[in-house]
């Protein structure tokens, strides 16, 4: 005669199932946001080195003293600065922030660090890169 | 009997392993993505840690004239953080790391072995650091002008091209390598002839032409491949000229309170330094720039040379009647920026002498140089007309009726011609009219002009004019002075020795062995006849015929101080309005109206020798240091 699975291996079962189906669920859950996570992270590093790069041109005038430029309020740019993509970029449905911080390098004349800062709209995954431009 | 108790429980364990190990597996990946992605961006700053090491050291040596940073060791830069603290950089100056040799003639060790670093540039090497990661980059650095992008011939409008027309190009001074010589029309319009060309004479452009206007006409027939190497191209999308916002800089100039240079005599050199005159400038005499920039406010219109290294910002019409030196030195060459019309002609000699003459008084006869020029100008304009194209109505002044040029001169072996022609030639050379003076004291106009012109200073328009004088002395065998134009014209035989000695065919003899053209005009007509119809009894002057009538007109050309033989300029014209060069230009560097409207013109013996390079660092004490070459990024 063949014996059935018991009712109380079955219960016991379905229960591990669960408690691993959950903890399994929560690993994976984690591994995705890290995933998105670091997508979203390079993918602001690109549009940090997007502006830096737009920042060669060398008919765009810097301004003479500090200040920093928000994306988030969108504060107005001054004769062109920043270039695009400031204040934002979009790609694939997503948002980013951006802010430049320009101000001249104490010492050396025409020359002005710039620190670009890209996030999501809430501020979330940000990245800062900075390095300098010589200007007349 | 087997049983079963138990396998839901197996199977679920097995189950849950194989899940545990994929989710494991999918998070070990996205820890690694995360881990390369922060290095990612680490390493992203470093990167820009390292060019800012680069920017610093352009900047620094941008506007340092002696260019002296990172000649010791002294000058390096050791971790040196950036101003929003994203990393740091470091700056080494050693054989094996930076070199700075902005100020060697040679080339210098470097970490690329022996002589590796050029002359007149440096080497840098930059470690930028960000949270622990490093990136290296290496780059030559060297001054430049302001264009970056030079053509040898770029209009923004039309381009009219006619008469002898010449572009080629040249690696450099040195590597007559070929580069393209390219002529580019920005013009869009759809409209035939935007770029032309007109005889008489030929053109050769060692390079393609390229017209942006989808006109196939808009390049005209005449410039066929026939005579355009790299051939003809229409439609092309060449973006627009950098443009230079030239009056913005002279204005800049004028609240600096720079020195207005002082422009005396018939030389004057700038030192190194900005310049800046208000109102314009209007100088007859040679211009060197070492090292200088001149802010002009105003016209500018220089009468002499202008050669050396440096940059003049122009913001009205310019005026080159002079010519400019050609230089040795690749790394020397004038950076010409006008905003306005640029006009290079000939060498004014006429305008030059005027200013010589009357600040010169009186020579030693007690005469006015004055009086000796406006006889010598005036005999000579006699001359020029005569043997030019037919004079206007009123001042035939022999008497002759028409132009004796062409075949028609040999006309004047007729003795009526010949003895009144002498009769007013010797006025040329002897300002009170009488006859030729063999003390030099008492000599001549020509003569005392020469004199006057080897008391000047050694330039380019001395020499030029000096050597005019010489070659209308071309029958002076030696003799210091009272040669004249007339010996070309007079009988056989050498002067200063009595009777004629030479025969007709004697005389053409000397002339094509160059020892003097005296008798030349008179012993060419009397042989003439039989030279064309080759019946002549000479083989070889008939072989040479051709070259003996071209020495004639040429000698006859000479009498003219305006011509300019070959005037040269070495560098970059550059202009927001159009461009005219002619007569004889030889231009090593290239040329560019950049001006929405801005047309080209080159007339009458115009060549052009493109050298992107030294187009590049024309006027480069201005311009800013930038890399030249990236060795490792």
């Amino acid at each position: 005669m063949k014996k059935a699975f018991s009712l109380l291996e079955l219960l016991i079962s379905v229960a591990l199932l669960g408690l691993l189906s959950l903890a399994l669920l929560g690993l994976f859950l984690t591994a995705v946001r890290l995933g998105n996570k670091n997508r979203e992270a390079t993918r602001c590093a690109r549009v940090a080195q997007l502006l830096l790069e737009g920042l060669r041109d060398p008919n765009l005038k810097f301004p003479a003293t500090e200040q920093v430029f928000d994306g988030a309020i969108a504060a107005p740019t001054v004769a062109g600065f920043p270039p695009q993509p400031y204040p934002r970029y979009t790609q694939e449905g997503q948002d980013y922030v951006l802010k430049v911080h320009v101000r001249p390098v104490p010492g050396e004349a025409d020359l002005y660090s710039v620190e670009v800062g890209v996030s999501w709209q809430d501020g979330s995954h940000p990245v800062r890169l900075e390095s300098y431009f010589s200007r007349d | 009997m087997k049983t079963r108790q138990g396998i839901a429980f197996v199977s679920v364990l097995l189950f849950s392993g194989v899940v545990l190990m994929a989710a494991i597996l999918v998070a070990q990946r996205a820890r690694t993505g995360a881990h390369f992605q922060m290095e990612d961006e680490r390493d992203l700053a470093a990167f820009y840690a390292a060019e800012a090491g680069i920017e610093l050291a352009l900047a620094r040596w941008s506007r340092d004239a002696s260019k002296s940073w990172g000649s010791s060791p002294a000058d390096n830069l050791i971790d040196h953080p950036l101003r929003g603290g994203q990393g740091t950089f470091s700056i080494r100056f050693s054989p094996l790391e930076s070199v700075n040799n902005f100020h060697q003639a040679s080339a210098a060790d470097g970490p690329s072995g022996p002589a590796s670093v050029p002359p007149h540039f440096a080497y840098v090497r930059v470690e930028g650091r960000a949270q622990g990661r490093v990136r290296v980059l290496e780059a030559t650095v060297a001054r430049s002008g302001l264009i970056d992008d030079p053509a040898a011939l770029l209009g923004a409008d039309r381009i009219l091209l006619s008469g002898d027309v010449a572009l080629s190009g040249l690696r450099s001074r040195h590597d007559h390598g070929g580069v393209s010589a390219d002529l580019v029309c920005l013009n869009r319009q759809d409209d035939p002839n935007l770029i032309s060309w007109t005889g008489p004479g030929q053109v050769n452009i060692d390079g393609v032409i390229s017209s942006n206007s989808p006109q196939v006409l808009s390049i005209s027939p005449s410039l066929s491949s026939a005579n355009v190497t790299g051939g003809n191209l229409t439609a092309q999308n060449r973006p627009h000229a950098e443009r230079l916002d030239i009056t913005t800089r002279v204005n800049e100039k004028a609240s600096q309170g720079l020195p207005a240079p002082s422009l005396t005599g018939t030389r004057t050199q700038l030192e190194p330094g900005d310049y800046y005159l208000a109102d314009g400038l209007a100088y007859n005499g040679d211009l060197v720039l070492d090292g200088s920039n001149l802010y002009v406010e105003g016209e500018f219109d220089l009468n002499g040379s202008i050669s050396g290294s440096g940059a003049i910002f122009v913001n009205g019409n310019c005026q080159f009647f002079g010519d400019s030196s050609l230089l040795t030195s690749d790394s020397a060459g004038v950076a010409l920026y006008a905003e306005g019309d640029v006009n290079l002609k000939g060498f004014d000699g006429t305008r030059y002498l005027r200013e010589l003459v009357e600040g010169a008084g009186q020579g030693p006869d007690g005469i006015a140089y004055t009086t000796h020029l406006d006889n010598f100008l005036y005999w000579t304009s006699q001359l020029n007309q005569l043997f030019g194209p037919v004079p206007a109505e009123g001042t035939d002044t022999f008497g002759y009726g028409g132009s004796l040029f062409d075949e028609h001169i040999l006309a004047l072996t007729r003795t009526s011609d010949l003895s009144y022609i002498n009769l007013n030639l010797s006025h040329v050379s002897d300002s009170t009219g009488s006859p030729l003076q063999s003390n030099p004291d008492l000599s001549g106009a020509q003569w005392k002009l020469t004199q006057l012109l080897a008391a000047q200073p050694d330039t380019p328009s001395t020499r030029f004019l000096e050597a005019k004088f010489r070659q209308l002395n071309g029958g002076d065998h030696g003799q210091t002075g009272g040669a004249d134009i007339g010996e070309y014209l007079g009988a056989f035989g050498r002067p200063g020795d009595g009777p004629a000695t030479w025969t007709g065919v004697e005389t053409l003899h000397q002339a094509l062995t160059g020892q003097t053209a005296h008798g030349l005009f008179r012993a060419l007509g009397v042989q003439w006849p039989q030279l064309r119809d080759g019946t002549h009894s000479d083989p070889i002057l008939i072989q040479r015929r051709d070259e003996l009538w071209h020495l004639a007109r040429n000698q006859l050309r000479q009498m003219s101080l305006d011509r300019p033989g070959v005037a040269y300029f070495q560098g970059l014209i550059y202009s927001l309005g159009n461009i005219t060069a002619e007569n004889d230009l030889q231009i090593v560097g290239a040329v560019m109206a950049a001006g929405p409207h801005s047309q080209i013109r080159l007339q009458n013996g115009v060549r052009i020798a493109f050298v992107p390079e030294l187009a590049r660092s024309a006027g480069s004490s201005l311009g800013r240091v930038s890399v030249r070459t990236w060795i490792r990024r």
